[in-house]
């Protein structure tokens, strides 16, 4: 099985990785809400 | 072992930070001119602020020392924490929870969270069960979280014999800026204290790796560490499968963890009145949004490396000692990673200042959540009942805007506090914070959501909720789960034994049950009391 920086069970790397997509989401819906925010500007 | 921190380092340190947190104060001071300043500091936050605020809020010292210390003994499969900590406590809590909760306070003139139920209600009485659960359970919460701080501090530091003297010493400093700075001293000092852990836990987690071995070193060594099984297992739970392994379904240690660690604190922040308060701090919406991005790195970086250094400590007492972590630590779990930071930096150049660094980082955890307790707790008690108490007896619906009874009552309670923290077992930090967490979710959480998202709130149907849902949570903490049981042992007063079943089901936390239950009874009262209205206003059309 595939391993993630030395884990091998999916349940715990599985844990890892969903806390990096949490990250990796608050980015974007932070990137999200500043392009709506400078099209109210423009507008 | 090493001789512990350096008092001097640490001395200039804590100067350093007493006088910033004094400055801290004085600018809440000059800024709280009436009692909603004191409450909700509405126009004084912004997302970097808040994010800072609720982050440090959420991860006391518990997140650090208690469940560092439980992920050193149950290893990582408590990242799932991290990942509902960041899930439900960041996303859901601001996306969901936080907008709608800003929307509907500041529509009502809400300034606390029993004030938001009562009013979203039209119940007092709602208000009043909320403020008495507060004032009730958050001092058990907010003396675990000081006890832990001042163990580890008096600990690191080797002044064990003045375990008072720094139990007074942090609870004057914690009372006198939150007595007179309010909101805003508690959430800007919570943002300073926020960048001190910051700094603190990424150090430690770097040493941690760079001592070990890098990341897939480490962590290959730990697997191996049990699958060798070079150490005595005992006292390790049935059903526990090494640190990097999820543990048996079903199983004694599968239950503790998933129930009470995973479940308890993960969802239980979402009822957090500490946390509500955040979100009813805030200008705009957008000032939340822009603070979830902020709040999730900061959580994931402190509770991420929190866990996983835990978990890796065990390699590293192994290494050191040829015992496993709890083994070796026989003071406690809550002292495991206290013990291990001092030992790990005892070997690094500059190891003093680092070791200072982390206590730093621990005080700040713990000041930065016990002041925003006292200050929820002062709230509760200053403002709810006071303004129950005042519309009572003037008989017509008022607000306590006095200043002097919220910091009179916050006061009192550090002083009660302070007493209480003599009275609690030890080994307590990580499951005191999953009792409070826990009880409130299981009373309030459907009562929250059904509020917030109903056309028609149903009274009722709240009360029904919340009155079961106390119930039944507190039935199984007090006579089925063996970790609650401990603080308030009934069960053994009257039966003889802690808990009633000696089976696995006195691993499974009263949440799990208490709040299924609790929903149930929402939805079945909210759809009798919606039929009731029905049939009463086409009787009355008739």
């Amino acid at each position: 099985m595939a391993g993630f920086f030395g884990l091998t069970d999916p349940y715990i790397w599985g844990a890892y990785v969903g806390c990096i997509l949490c990250v990796v989401f608050s980015i974007v819906y932070y990137v999200k809400v500043r392009n709506s925010e400078e099209d109210e500007e423009d507008e | 072992m090493s001789d512990g921190v350096s008092l001097p380092i640490f001395a200039v340190m804590v100067v350093v930070f007493v006088v910033l947190t004094i400055c801290i104060g004085l600018y809440g001071y000059k800024h709280t001119r009436d009692n909603q300043d004191y409450l909700l500091g509405r126009n004084k936050s912004n997302p970097v602020i808040i994010a800072l605020s609720y982050g440090a809020t959420f991860l006391s010292a518990s997140a650090v020392i208690g469940f560092g210390g439980q992920a050193a003994v149950h290893g990582m499969s408590m990242m799932w924490l991290c990942f509902l900590n960041l899930f439900i406590g960041m996303l859901v809590a601001f996306i969901i929870f936080g907008k709608r909760t800003r929307r509907i306070g500041k529509k009502l003139g809400a300034s606390t969270f029993a004030d938001l139920l009562g009013k979203i209600y039209k119940s007092k009485g709602i208000r009043a069960f909320t403020a008495i659960l507060i004032l009730v359970m958050m001092p058990i919460y907010c003396a675990a979280v000081l006890k832990g701080g001042v163990n580890s501090l008096a600990v690191i530091t080797g002044l064990t014999e003045y375990y008072d003297l720094i139990l007074l010493a942090l609870a004057i400093i914690v009372g006198v800026y939150v007595v007179y700075g309010g909101i805003i001293a508690v959430m800007y000092n919570d943002a300073f204290q926020a960048l001190i852990m910051l700094v603190g836990m990424v150090v430690i987690l770097i040493t941690t790796y760079a001592t070990l071995g890098g990341v897939s070193g480490a962590t290959t060594q730990l697997a191996d560490l049990w699958d060798t099984g070079v150490f005595d297992k005992t006292g390790t739970m049935p059903g526990f499968n090494g640190w990097t392994q999820f543990s048996d379904f079903g199983s004694d240690e599968w239950l503790l963890v998933v129930t009470t660690f995973l479940l308890g604190v993960g969802i239980g922040a979402l009822t957090q009145p500490q946390l509500v308060v955040r979100y009813m701090s805030a200008k705009d919406d957008k000032t939340l949004d822009k603070s979830i991005i902020i709040g999730t790195v900061f959580i994931f970086v402190i509770v991420g490396a929190a866990y996983t250094c835990g978990s890796l400590s065990n390699v590293y007492f192994f290494n050191e000692y040829g015992q496993i972590a709890f083994q070796h630590v026989t003071l406690g779990v809550d002292f495991i990673i206290p013990t291990y930071i001092t030992d790990l930096f005892s070997e690094v150049t500059f190891g003093d200042v680092f070791v200072s660094l982390f206590l730093m980082s621990l005080l700040c955890a713990s000041i930065s959540t016990i002041s925003a307790l006292m200050h929820t707790i002062g709230a509760a008690g200053g403002f709810d009942l006071f303004s129950i108490l005042k519309s009572r007896r003037e008989n017509r619906d008022v607000d306590s805007s006095s200043l002097n009874v919220n910091r009179i009552f916050t006061a009192i309670v550090m002083v009660l506090v302070v007493v209480y923290c003599y009275f609690m077992p030890s080994d307590i930090i990580a499951k005191a914070t999953s009792l409070f967490m826990g009880m409130t979710a299981a009373a309030l959480l459907p009562a929250y959501v059904h509020g917030l998202y109903s056309k028609e709130p149903s009274k009722k149907a709240a009360i029904w909720s919340i009155s079961v849902g106390t119930l039944v949570y507190l039935f199984w903490a007090l006579f089925i789960s063996q970790s609650m049981s401990a603080f308030l042992p009934i069960c053994k007063t009257i039966t003889g034994s802690q808990v009633l079943f000696d089976t696995s089901i006195r691993f499974v936390d009263p949440l799990v049950v208490a709040l299924p239950i609790s929903i149930l009874v929402m939805a079945v009262a909210v759809i009798v009391y919606k039929k009731r209205a029905a049939v009463g206003s086409s009787t009355e059309t008739a």
